[in-house]
């Protein structure tokens, strides 16, 4: 079941063989996808060939939510191998029975391999700097005092992008690793992208 | 960078609001007819909501090294807990465990900080029931 | 990563990590023994308080964590217990009224009985009742103790001083000894220290060498000492030996071994295999009774009975023995055909 809806997939891809890892340089790239548990956006904007600005917002169960900005720079290794190396900073909302909030700087390398379809694999290591704020009500008067734990958000993905049009590409990615220092679930995102013209 | 950190900081921790912590200075003393160190709990007198509603929450506890006056700060989190308690037990044989099968009966005693809440609170806690805990005095 | 983390990933990816629809038995040195699990928990994620909410969310896997309210009452329902002893191999269960809103939270007599009626053939329950108010409220409270017990599956009474926070050997509460021996209905005591926020872990309410005295005084009731007293805080035997003692001294003793051989109460399972040595030595085997705390997370059932019989089985116990922990004393105490 799984090969034949694989080998669609396949037979739907385009022969433009350029990256969707990165934008060309003036183009712009937006990707929206949803997943378990992730549900989010994602935009990419190169002003050159050097590196592009990216902004980046997602949630988990409508419960967390990160976001972040970030400049990534991709690197050719071969005609069709290229590594995509980015830094991001932002951060966490999270709600309900264990609550955090935080900034979070991260980093992530990619590998992918272009083609009428584009396999792919990432690392990535995201650090939460998780705020606590407490409020003493004493005889001297009110005080608020902050402190900081760090939580460690480490794993991989192993994904496929697929392109549909030359304009659109649809991606489908499994996840695993850890999220604010504990085990996470595996989880998969089905993301649909969209670019302008080169 | 500190001055640019901060604000980016605080707007990350605006949207879930402090703990509160309420600062009590306490002082009082403890009378008893027994010797021996004797250990203090301090109670929320009532705790939780609706149907988890209760009664004697611990905050926190201090040994003391005998029947006498004692002081200290105390933090008590603030939430579903209402009222102060503070109970006390007499280790007169200075095993640890109060009215441990097979030893002597132990003293203990309960009171009620009237005048809080208050950052400020004196309290006198006599210890006249044996082997009883906050529930039982 | 953990095997009870692989199995909650397994099931939550629907890799059917609850086994088969009949029970099948517990194979024990090759042979298939009948297993009863009396130490199992149900209810609903509003009657915890917050304090132990987040305490258990904490312990979720990402993104489990986020909604822990969805994961708990899908394995604390009856169809979610029921799974987990079909998946372990188990004919039946014993869920366990709780009223502790100190420290666990509440699930009342009237939810546990509605849960077993969804299951009437393999499930059973304990009665447990309020101690908070009891100056006021003990005679409405062993009056209401009483009416649960009368529901024909309702077999014995739930009682956990550290998380109630009332002492062992406080004689106000034992009314509730007396009403037991009255129905011949056995009770079930937590011992050892509890690693739940709310808990009180002094000796009194803790150590079973408390509770001689209310043992002496009712010889008719029979008293089942949960958790050998065993101390979760610190993940070690605790008040073990008290335990061998007061079950090997009096008649109406019996000793029940859950939670403790977790891998997360007992990493190594060292202690787990010292207990049942330590049971075998003393010629107690006839008074243990199997129970896991289960359901926890999916998969524990099956894992807790894994480790169950690596112990028995490091110990020399045989089948016969094996079949008396995992059924035949449950079914002596509690009177209920097997």
């Amino acid at each position: 079941m799984i090969s034949v809806a694989l080998l669609s997939l396949v037979s739907l891809a385009q022969a433009d063989e350029s990256s969707w890892s990165s934008p060309a340089p003036g183009q712009f790239q937006i990707e929206a996808y949803s997943g378990f548990p992730w549900h989010g956006v994602k935009a990419s904007y190169a002003p050159n060939s050097e590196v592009a600005v990216t902004g980046h917002i997602e949630t988990a169960r409508f419960r967390r939510l990160e976001y972040r900005l970030g400049i990534q720079k991709p690197w050719s290794l071969s005609e069709r191998w290229s590594v995509l190396t980015s830094l991001s900073v932002g951060g966490v909302n999270q709600w309900g029975a264990v609550p955090r909030q935080g900034a979070q700087v991260g980093a992530e390398l990619t590998i992918s391999r272009s083609g009428r379809v584009e396999p792919y694999f990432s690392l990535h290591d995201r650090e939460l700097f998780a705020i606590e704020a407490v409020e003493t009500q004493s005889a001297e008067g009110d005080e608020t005092t902050w402190s900081s734990t760090q939580y460690y958000s480490r794993g991989g993905s192993l994904g496929v992008r697929v392109p549909l049009r030359e304009q659109i590409c649809l991606d489908i990615a499994l996840q695993g690793g850890f999220v604010d220092s504990s085990f996470a679930i595996p989880s998969f995102k089905l993301g649909l992208s969209w670019r302008t013209d080169s | 960078m500190k001055r640019l950190a901060f604000p980016f900081l605080l707007a990350c921790s605006a949207c879930q609001g402090p703990d509160v912590i309420y600062e009590v200075e306490y002082s009082g003393s403890v009378i008893s007819d027994q010797t021996g160190a004797v250990e203090l709990w301090f109670l929320h007198s009532q705790w939780g909501d609706d149907t988890l509603e209760t009664s004697y929450m611990v905050i926190d506890t201090l040994w003391i090294d005998d029947a006498s006056t004692f002081s200290g700060l105390l933090e008590v989190p603030q939430g579903t807990g209402s009222g102060l308690s503070v109970y006390g037990w007499q280790d007169l044989n200075g095993d640890g465990e109060h009215c441990r099968p097979g030893t002597e009966p132990e003293l203990a005693g309960l009171a009620s900080v009237t005048d809080y809440p208050n950052h400020v609170v004196e309290v006198e806690l006599i210890l006249d029931t044996a082997c009883e805990g906050p529930e039982g005095i | 990563m953990s095997k009870s983390k692989c199995l909650m990933a397994l099931a939550v990816l629907n890799i059917g990590a609850t086994g088969c629809s009949d029970p099948q038995g517990v194979e024990y040195d090759g042979v298939v023994l009948q297993a009863v699990d009396m130490h199992l928990h149900t209810g609903e994620w509003s009657l915890i308080p917050p304090s132990t909410q987040q305490y258990l969310a904490e312990r979720f896997p990402f993104p489990l964590n986020l909604i822990p309210e969805a994961l708990s009452e899908s394995a604390l329902s009856a169809e979610g217990v029921v799974g987990q002893l079909d998946g372990a191999g188990y004919d039946l269960g014993v869920l366990f009224a709780v009223y502790a809103p100190h420290s666990v939270g509440i699930a009342t007599n009237e939810y546990v009985i509605s849960q077993i009626d969804e299951a009437p053939n393999r499930l059973y329950g304990l009665a447990s009742l309020r101690v908070d108010q009891w100056e006021s409220d003990e005679e409405s409270e062993l009056l209401a103790l009483e009416t649960a017990l009368q529901h024909p599956s309702m077999i014995g009474i739930k009682l956990a001083h550290t998380h109630q926070h009332f002492r062992m050997d406080d004689p106000d509460y034992y009314s509730i000894y007396e009403l037991a021996g009255e129905l011949q209905t056995p009770v079930y005591l937590h011992t050892g220290a509890s690693p739940f926020p709310g808990t009180l872990t002094d000796a009194p309410y803790t150590d079973p060498a408390y509770l001689e005295e209310a043992i002496t005084s009712y010889p008719d009731t029979t008293f089942i000492l949960g958790h050998v007293g065993y101390n979760f805080t610190k993940k070690e035997l605790g008040s073990l030996e008290t335990c061998l003692s007061l079950a090997a001294t009096y008649d109406n003793v019996y000793l029940e071994p859950s939670a403790l051989g977790s891998s997360g109460s007992d990493p190594t399972g060292e202690n787990y295999r010292e207990i049942f040595r330590r049971v075998h030595e003393e010629g107690l085997i006839h008074k243990i009774i199997y129970g896991s705390d289960g359901p926890q997370f999916p998969g524990f059932l099956a894992s807790y009975t894994s480790r169950t019989v690596e112990a028995m089985l490091a110990s020399g116990y045989t089948a016969e023995e094996a079949q008396m922990v995992l059924s035949g004393n449950f079914g002596a105490v509690f009177g209920v055909d097997l």
